[in-house]
């Protein structure tokens, strides 16, 4: 068990002591009538692996160029280590971003990229060579040293990027869908150098990413973001086991999503009536009213097959298996219930395929235990 | 199948030969001892040694070459400047006039050109004394006009096409903006400002219409010599200096072809 201030260090959010490295208050980014990025607030602390996830048009990239000093916000203030840096230009700010499309200057070297912003710094030549010596050397590309951009693969190309943006050893680092350019397989393996790396050097990390995949290996906290807003923040297991709306249910992983509402409240459990088989009984973290409106959302691998259906049992729902998708390692059934729709469960392989006992058409009774999902209310 | 290579290859070098015939015969002739452009005798690079000892048309070179130059130069600084208001400033006050009016000397008639700047040049002398007579500067003003057009145009197609990011990324390192610019920005439009810099030296040491209405006494472009030495009937002296002119311009292909390649 790691003690309350092993805690507080690997999870400096959770301290009311620790002073946020990066502060955005309530910025909001308009082009025109369209909100870019709309009231946004935001933690983020030194050391931390920050994601902003999102789909596409977010805002999540116009948040980060905020923060490069790239745009300007329409309202509100960031601060980083307490200084207000909202009105310091791109040029002067603490602060370096690695582009999406790598930006590498087509008329320099390997070598000259990285040397670029320690040239701005005045730095003397003897240190500038140092420098960049070392930064080869951390990301392997030392002998891609004199080759110029068009001669570099993706994969060079990515790591000559981030060496110049780490070059300046900035306290902050934006990453602007940093693995979005490379092909699955080097995606994974740069995942977890990138994640090495961060660590090593100390650096806070801010990436802006659409592959949630990406976001949860990486980070030590993720932002969800929908239409300029941000709909959640918190770890990686809690925004997949704890969501707290159903945008963040649904934009992660798969959720199986049942409405109804509260009909009984004991202690930290409440019963929900719906539309589908018996009340369902589930654990809230808050308390609710009775009559409320709530949605349970239950992920499709904390389902199980009932051996029986037992007149008490809450949670179980009668239905037959209609599709069965094999995936090797797990197998997802989709499970027409009472009402129509579809649910979904994933089942391991424990067992070689041909020995399983489901197959379409049989029916099925499906449970899961009151603390294997969450009640939204919204 | 048999492709049937004899008619493209047919229409091939007849499109050559309708391009470069005419010039192999000019610089051919160069070296004909006769004094008929027409008539082969023989052998001579008597032409060059007159050429040499001809002031007037050696004066009338070296002033075309002078205007030129100027001319392409100015034309290149404010053609990049129009062109980097054009791409970088999407909405500004007068945006579409001002683009008009950039665009305009590209189909404006030469004669309408020439005349108006004539006119132009006259009642400035007549009211604030510049330009005082006319010749170089005034040749060299009315070249800038219309060469400063073609030079944005090449200039904006290059820049429209440059990745911004690259400039964000300079200044995301600590470059200031006018640091970006010439680190960044200039040297990879470069080759946009080389062509525009040829295309505009290229119009302007072609050019007979507007240099005419805007020449004054003394101020005889190569052009107007030439033109009007050949209405009293073509002196070999003409192809000689033609063929330096082409051995000028091939070199100075060559060189910008190959300093290019290198860049890359």
């Amino acid at each position: 068990m790691p003690t309350l201030a092993e805690n507080q260090r690997l999870e400096p959010w959770q301290d009311p002591r620790a002073a946020p490295y990066l502060r955005v208050d309530r910025v909001t980014k308009k082009f025109g009538d369209v909100y870019a990025v709309d009231d946004v607030s935001l933690d983020i602390f030194k050391g931390e692996f920050f994601s902003l996830l999102g789909s596409s048009g977010c805002g999540k990239s116009t948040l980060l160029r905020i923060l490069a000093g790239l745009e300007y916000p329409s309202a509100g203030r960031i601060y980083i280590d307490g200084v207000d840096v909202t009105d310091v230009p791109a040029y002067s700010r603490p602060v370096n971003m690695m582009f999406q499309s790598y930006a590498l200057f087509p008329h320099m070297s390997v070598e000259q990229n990285v040397e670029f912003g320690l040239k701005q710094d005045r730095l003397p030549r003897s240190e500038r060579v140092e420098r960049v010596g070392e930064m080869l050397d951390l990301l392997k590309i030392t002998e891609l040293r004199k080759r110029r951009p068009d001669q570099l693969s993706g994969g060079q190309r990515q790591r000559v990027a981030l060496a110049r943006s780490l070059a300046k050893h900035p306290k902050l680092l934006l990453l602007d869908e940093p693995l979005g350019a490379l092909d699955k397989r080097l995606r994974e393996n740069t995942q977890f150098e990138l994640v090495n790396l961060q660590e090593r050097l100390g650096i806070t990390f801010v990436t802006v990413t659409h592959d949630q995949e990406e976001a949860m290996t990486m980070s030590t906290r993720i932002a969800v973001m929908d239409a300029g807003q941000i709909m959640q923040v918190d770890t990686p297991t809690a925004i997949y086991e704890f969501p707290t709306c159903r945008f963040v249910a649904e934009f992660i992983g798969s959720v199986n999503l049942f409405e109804g509402k509260v009909v009984a409240a004991e202690g930290d459990e409440v019963l929900v009536e719906t539309r589908v088989g018996r009340p369902m009984r589930m654990r809230s973290f808050h308390p609710l009213v009775l009559g409320t409106p709530v949605t349970i959302a239950v992920r499709p691998e904390k389902m199980r097959l009932s051996q029986e259906d037992r007149e008490d049992g809450v949670n179980q729902l009668q239905g037959v298996v209609e599709d069965i998708a094999y995936l090797g390692d797990v197998s997802i059934y989709r499970v027409r219930i009472g009402d129509g729709s579809l649910v979904e469960m994933t089942l391991t392989n424990v067992q070689p395929r041909t020995e399983q006992a489901l197959t379409w058409e049989q029916e099925v009774v499906i449970e899961w235990s009151p603390t294997s999902g969450v009640v939204l209310t919204e | 199948m048999k492709r049937r290579r004899w008619p493209l290859l047919g229409m091939l070098v007849f499109g050559y030969a309708f391009l470069y015939v005419p010039i192999v015969l000019l610089i051919v002739y160069s070296f004909n001892e006769s004094r008929l452009v027409t008539v082969w005798s023989g052998f001579s690079t008597r032409w060059y040694a007159e050429l040499l000892r001809n002031q007037q048309l050696l004066d009338a070179a070296w002033l075309s070459v002078r205007i030129a130059a100027t001319n392409a130069t100015l034309a290149v600084v404010l053609g990049t400047l129009a062109a980097n208001a054009l791409v970088r400033h999407p909405r500004f006050r007068g945006r579409a006039g001002f683009e008009l009016l950039l665009t305009a000397p590209l189909v404006m008639p030469d004669v309408i050109i020439g005349l108006s700047l004539l006119l132009l040049f006259v009642a400035m002398q007549q009211g604030i004394g510049w330009p005082a007579g006319r010749g170089f500067t005034t040749i060299t003003i009315a070249h800038i006009t219309f060469s400063m057009a073609y030079v944005a145009v090449v200039v904006r197609a290059r820049l429209s096409q440059l990745d911004r990011s690259l400039e964000e990324a300079a200044m995301d390192l600590g470059a200031r903006p006018l640091g970006v610019y010439r680190m960044i920005t200039l040297p990879l439009i470069a080759p946009a400002l080389l062509s525009g810099w040829l295309l505009a030296f290229t119009l302007s040491l072609d050019d007979l219409v507007i240099a005419s209405f805007v020449a004054g006494p003394g101020s005889t472009t190569l052009p107007m010599v030439i033109y009007s030495s050949v209405r009293m009937g073509v002196s070999p002296q003409i192809n000689a200096l033609a063929t330096l002119i082409v051995l000028l311009v091939a070199l100075a292909v060559i060189v910008a072809g190959l300093s290019m390649r290198q860049r890359r």
